[in-house]
């Protein structure tokens, strides 16, 4: 029980840095400082395990597990997905959801309505729905995914490596993107 | 309560977890599924339920049934991003398109996504998720629409976030 009440807890104790850190620093890369943030909480996770009794001074004997290697590995395990799987998430949908960002505009617009023609226009706070393209293009450039020759965009192996992976699965579970 | 209890629930939420993930290859693959997501959430529920009983079963505590079910929900919530990815990523899409035609500019690729079309599908998508609604020409936004949007919008302004989308 202590492996998961840390997880919940350092999650927890997360968000208030990342928002110190956010409103504090011009970060570029938004999402690549949240990872490193969450690395270098990963030895404090594991420092305070190791530090605190098992009972954490609160819980009865009968939630005290007996293997603390098992537990740590399971706290661990937990912390790690509630951030790549939560934190990072939600601010992956808030920085770059299409149709949370639908559901934004709509709610800013004048009369609280948007017409479908109007959509593409008042895409992303009035910036229109192109500048929405330029940034997914810009972010397959900047990861090194394509790259531009003679003006032309051309895959990476590191595109061709990603491809191989979601390819055969978007086409066994029968999805298509877009 | 066995000594091992939660060595078991681990262990169960891992065998709970492979079957959902079979289970949504096999249903995907070979079914004709229309609310796709609806699907997979409520294949992880059953997953869910699947180690809740395999523990009571293996008369584990149900604090340590309880670690297994978090494991379970750690899934869920990893495992649906990574679903979004392959189906509705703007940017592996364009990805496939790059290496299809081989020869793109950044223009021909915008050119393949009309604003209004694509737009417009997410907004019916909306509107049949329950967050939006049609009236006449326009859309509005449902009262779970708009908790999601203030919700989302105040998230925004904490962390600085820009516009976004």
């Amino acid at each position: 029980m202590k492996g998961l009440l840390l997880a919940l807890t350092g999650t927890v104790l997360l968000v208030p840095v990342i928002t110190v850190v956010f409103r504090l620093f011009e970060v570029r890369r938004r999402a690549a400082a949240l990872v490193r943030l969450f690395l270098a909480s990963l030895p404090v996770f594991v420092l305070v395990y190791a530090l605190t009794p098992g009972d954490l001074g609160l819980l009865p004997q009968s939630l005290v597990e007996p293997r603390p290697g098992l537990e740590l590995a399971y706290g661990l395990v937990v912390y790690s997905a509630l951030f790549f799987g939560g934190l990072l998430q939600v601010y992956n949908l808030a920085d770059r959801g299409c149709s949370l960002r639908i559901l934004i505009d709509i709610a800013e617009s004048a009369d609280g309505k948007l017409a479908e023609r109007e959509l593409p226009a008042a895409y992303g706070g009035g910036r229109g729905f192109g500048a929405m393209l330029d940034k997914r293009i810009d972010g397959l450039l900047e990861q090194g995914l394509v790259r531009l020759v003679g003006g032309r965009l051309e895959p990476t192996p590191r595109a061709a490596r990603a491809i191989r992976v979601y390819e055969p699965l978007q086409a066994f579970l029968r999805l298509k993107a877009g | 309560m066995r000594a091992d209890g939660l060595a078991v629930a681990i262990a169960t939420a891992i065998v709970a977890v492979g079957l959902v993930l079979v289970a949504h290859a096999l249903l995907f693959h070979f079914g004709r599924i229309h609310r796709r997501s609806r699907a997979l959430a409520a294949l992880f529920a059953a997953g869910l339920v699947l180690q809740l009983a395999g523990c009571r079963v293996l008369d584990v505590d149900w604090w340590r049934t309880l670690c297994g079910a978090v494991l379970v929900f750690c899934a869920f919530i990893l495992y649906m991003p990574f679903y979004y990815v392959l189906a509705a990523s703007f940017s592996v899409r364009m990805l496939l398109e790059i290496r299809d035609a081989t020869t793109l500019t950044p223009a021909e690729l915008r050119a393949r996504y009309p604003g209004d079309r694509v737009l417009g599908a997410r907004a019916a998508i909306l509107a049949g998720a329950g967050y939006a609604r049609r009236v006449g020409e326009a859309y509005v936004l449902t009262g779970k629409g708009l908790l999601l949007a203030t919700s989302f919008r105040f998230m925004k302004r904490l962390w600085r976030l820009g516009p976004g989308g």
